[in-house]
């Protein structure tokens, strides 16, 4: 349990004034993407957090010492033998990936909802809920006198997070709660004062009712982007998905890779690899795939002949394999022998 | 400096904030979301800002959250005086703040640029009022100004506070009444029930008197509402909602 006393104490120490200018002495955890990438969407976080898990991992690694490693060498061997499936043209990790109409998307925290029709519920959601937030840049409070809109927002909070859940009936709920709890908290209460008779509960009721209406209303009109956030985090992109394979072959029987003109071969550190046929004239040698241009294979079952090439993938980069494609081959109509045979 | 040295340090994020740029203010519904697989407890914001852009709320910290378990989301508001902002332009919100997981404090920062949008009709009215606050030691003193434009029937019937923190009411303005649980919520009423309601607070006109005293030293920033009661219709009017410091739940 922790120990609130010395967390507090902590706390001074490390912020020293309201503001939290004294935060450096204590370790940051995610010092935000870097500014020029920070705006532009959800996927840009994905990136970076995926660099973070990368940069932590190594940590962990180093930290934890020769078991942690060895667990962490077998997590990554899982990962690439996993990461084998074909998208398409694309090779992919279903343990962390999914195969979308629209490509290869990440599987948690969602990027597009868009892209993902066959959302499913994240393993590790579970909603707990925090109460009454703010809506649309104003701050609501979790109730109006002893009517609490507390479980009202808690329910809202959960309907929100709840993958695939509908937010208009979310809002609904949400609105019908909180005016329940006005009517119940501050009922009729019809009094004779000064020998008229005045409900002396209505001006307490109305104004309760008025405030869930503004609540409801706030939420109504910029939930949105609250309700998207939600379900990114509750939500997987996809469920388990099959994993089709690019197991390589021989020169003349190298399977197809679900791209058209891409053929499956297989690296030198025993990957399925996607490639776009090129010529074999220039390709230069390599003992690992390290050794050849980013997003390259290295491969020595080719119909180049014996020795190990980098060969170039099938996946478009930026546009780049669109080129390649229109270059791959000789433009004199002379047959050109190519790392999946004569073309 | 992104890089941590814990294995089980939280991921979060700031998420697509909400910004709505009204006639000289922007508004901000700021999500930070919890994408790790870890839980954390005692999450707090101790700032908000937006460039250099004048904040007017929170008009203090902490916000305590508390728990954010993995996977969900919660919510800041903070208003900035949009005074040399320009439309178009993007400006760097940043929140800071605090979190604990199995017992170690992590200082939070996280950054993201928004782009100022044009200015926008409010979707939906809001009262004109606001709650000023003093404190001294055990004691918090709130002041409710009508900041309506004279000639309004908008007038202040209601204070409602949402409180985490052991409370007594000490201050009630003559002719109001009060509502508690002594710890999760102060509502102040005018004691008016019919027409022309007499103690209600007036547009231009400022109304002091409520106190809460509390064993806690500290504040934190809580949601507060303000209620309007429209005079012309003698019906419910707008309203205000806002974070208004009150006891710290811890100490």
């Amino acid at each position: 349990m922790f120990a609130l006393n010395a967390w507090l104490a902590e706390l001074t120490r490390a912020f020293g004034g309201a503001d939290g200018q004294g935060a450096a002495a204590i370790q940051p955890v995610l010092d935000s993407p870097e500014p020029d990438a920070a705006d532009s969407a959800f996927d840009n976080f994905t990136r970076s957090l995926g660099s973070q898990t990368s940069r932590r991992q190594v940590v962990k690694v180093s930290v934890l010492g020769m078991f942690g490693a060895l667990l962490g060498d077998l997590g990554l061997r899982e990962a690439r033998a996993a990461a084998d499936c074909l998208c398409g043209r694309q090779l992919y990790d279903p343990a962390v990936q999914c195969c979308t109409p629209t490509g290869v998307k990440p599987k948690h925290p969602v990027a597009d909802l868009a892209s993902c029709p066959n959302k499913v519920v994240h393993p590790g959601y579970t909603c707990v809920p925090n109460g009454c937030g703010p809506a649309g840049g104003t701050s609501y409070p979790n109730g109006f006198g002893s009517a609490s809109f507390m479980g009202c927002c808690n329910t809202h909070d959960c309907c929100y997070g709840a993958c695939n859940n509908a937010r208009g009936g979310c809002d609904g709920n949400f609105g019908t709660c909180m005016h329940s709890s006005c009517d119940a908290a501050y009922p009729p209460d019809i009094r004779v004062i000064l020998g008229v008779s005045v409900d002396v509960n209505r001006v307490k009721r109305a104004s309760c009712n008025s405030m869930a209406s503004s609540y409801f209303q706030a939420v109504n009109n910029f939930g949105g982007d609250a309700f998207t956030a939600a379900q990114q985090a509750g939500c997987d992109c996809c469920g388990t998905q099959p994993c089709p394979t690019c197991p390589g072959g021989t020169c003349s029987s190298l399977p197809s890779c679900q791209d058209p003109g891409c053929v499956c071969f297989q690296t030198i550190e025993g990957k399925g690899f996607c490639h776009l046929p090129q010529s074999c004239a220039g390709l230069s040698g390599c003992a690992s795939s390290a050794n050849c241009p980013a997003g390259w294979a290295c491969v020595n079952v080719t119909c180049c002949g014996g020795s190990a090439i980098c060969i170039r993938p099938c996946f478009v980069v930026n546009g780049a394999a669109a080129v390649q494609r229109s270059s791959s081959m000789a433009s004199t109509g002379e047959p050109v022998l190519t790392t999946a045979g004569w073309q | 400096m992104a890089a941590t040295l814990s294995p089980v340090a939280a991921t979060l994020i700031l998420g697509n904030p909400t910004v709505i740029h009204v006639a000289g203010a922007v508004r901000l519904n700021i999500p930070v979301m919890n994408v790790g697989d870890i839980g954390l407890v005692s999450l707090l914001c101790t700032n908000i800002s937006l460039g250099s852009a004048q904040r007017s709320s929170p008009v203090g910290f902490p916000i305590v959250v508390g728990q954010l378990a993995a996977s969900n989301t919660t919510r800041f508001a903070a208003r900035f005086s949009d005074a040399g902002l320009v439309v178009g332009n993007r400006y760097l919100l940043t929140v800071r703040g605090s979190y604990v997981v199995n017992g170690v404090v992590y200082g939070l920062t996280l950054n993201r640029y928004v782009q100022l949008p044009a200015v926008t009709v409010p979707a939906e009215a809001t009262l004109s009022a606001r709650v000023d606050v003093s404190t001294s030691t055990n004691y918090w003193n709130y002041k409710l100004v009508n900041t309506e434009a004279s000639g309004s029937n908008q007038f202040i019937a209601s204070l409602a506070l949402t409180v985490f923190a052991p409370v007594t009411v000490t201050g009630i303005p003559p002719g109001w009444q009060v509502d508690t649980d002594n710890a999760t919520y102060v509502l102040w009423t005018a004691a008016d029930y019919v027409l022309p309601y007499p103690n209600q607070v007036a547009p231009g006109a400022a109304l002091a008197g409520f106190q809460l005293m509390s064993p806690r030293l500290g504040s934190e920033a809580t949601a507060s509402s303000i209620g309007g009661w429209n005079h012309s219709t003698d019906d419910a009017g707008l309203n205000a909602g806002d974070y208004t410091l009150t006891p710290n739940r811890f100490a």
